[in-house]
């Protein structure tokens, strides 16, 4: 009786570890689908402002918000949409894993996210229809200008 | 007992301080950074987090270890423009995919989570304006 319930207490347990480990190691994946990216190449640049706060759920339950008044400058078109990149907020896609995202709009209705390293889509949980002004497209700029001077190796700050 | 529990208080103490960055802090720091070379952008890690001090798991960009994730501590590298991706390892391994342009700036935060056994380590690209703020108080920590 002794054994079977000490028996009983590790099993418990080990389903304990196994579905806690289960959670912490493995939260959530975002699916990712193939999609053909063709960059802007200029003379159709178009951008626009967003005018409301946006939260766009992805099913991974790390929703991504989009800052109201941030301007959004289109670099290239999928087949899901246009894609646009903003100076005024870091924009990624949360699970387990982070990634760099761009955001995708068709028709004024946000579709998901492109993956800029992985070349992939992410598909939103349903389109969002967003309240946009347009806006002249402002040059693409790096988040500090740092000055440059040639030929310098890579250096790593030590302690 | 006291006695015990006060060594070992002390004990916490002492590893507590030591793992934590001691270097340069980046307020003091910043007009002497080198400028960044041509063609290369520029990536910030920073730890603003003390909590689960004892983990510091390395730091891997593209899989080349850069530095290791110090609580209160920064370091940066450059690197030409292109795809990147950041690692760190506890029980388990959280990464971050993100692009760099030439003469841009990323900050990139070592978050602190609660894990099974230990603490998770995830890496979160971060504004520039939320970065400078939080860095600030961030010392130079152990770069690769």
């Amino acid at each position: 009786m002794k054994l079977a319930s000490t028996l009983a207490i590790i099993g418990t347990s080990l389903v304990v570890w196994a579905a806690g480990a289960g959670c912490a190691f493995d939260i959530s994946h975002v699916t990712q689908l193939p999609v053909n990216f063709a960059p802007e190449t200029g003379g159709q640049e178009t951008a626009f402002i967003l005018l409301q706060e946006v939260t766009v759920k992805l099913g991974t339950g790390f929703p991504t918000h989009l800052k109201a008044a941030s301007r959004w400058r289109m670099v290239g078109r999928t087949e899901f949409g246009e894609v646009y990149t903003s100076n005024d907020q870091v924009l990624s896609v949360e699970a387990s894993n982070i990634y760099e995202a761009q955001l995708v709009v068709a028709d004024r209705n946000i579709t998901g996210f492109y993956l800029p390293v992985e070349k992939t889509f992410v598909r939103a949980s349903q389109p969002i229809r967003i309240s946009i002004q347009p806006a002249n497209p402002a040059p693409a700029q790096p988040s500090i200008p740092i000055p440059a001077q040639p030929s310098t190796p890579t250096p790593i700050l030590s302690t | 007992m006291k006695k015990v529990l006060g060594l070992l208080a002390l004990v916490c103490i002492a590893l507590f301080i030591t793992g934590c960055a001691s270097g340069t802090q980046f307020s003091s720091a910043q007009g002497t950074f080198p400028p960044v070379g041509q063609d290369l952008g520029r990536v910030f890690f920073y730890r603003t987090s003390i909590l689960g001090a004892a983990i510091q798991p390395d730091v891997k960009l593209n899989g080349e270890k850069v530095g290791s994730a110090k609580p209160k501590g920064f370091f940066y590298v450059d690197r030409p423009a292109g795809a990147y991706k950041v690692e760190t390892s506890t029980e388990v391994t959280r990464t971050l995919s993100f692009t760099l342009e030439k003469n841009q700036t990323r900050y990139v935060r070592l978050n602190i989570s609660m894990g099974f056994f230990a603490g998770h380590v995830y890496p979160e690209l971060v504004d520039t304006a939320t970065a400078e703020k939080e860095i600030a108080a961030c010392k130079s920590g152990d770069a690769k």
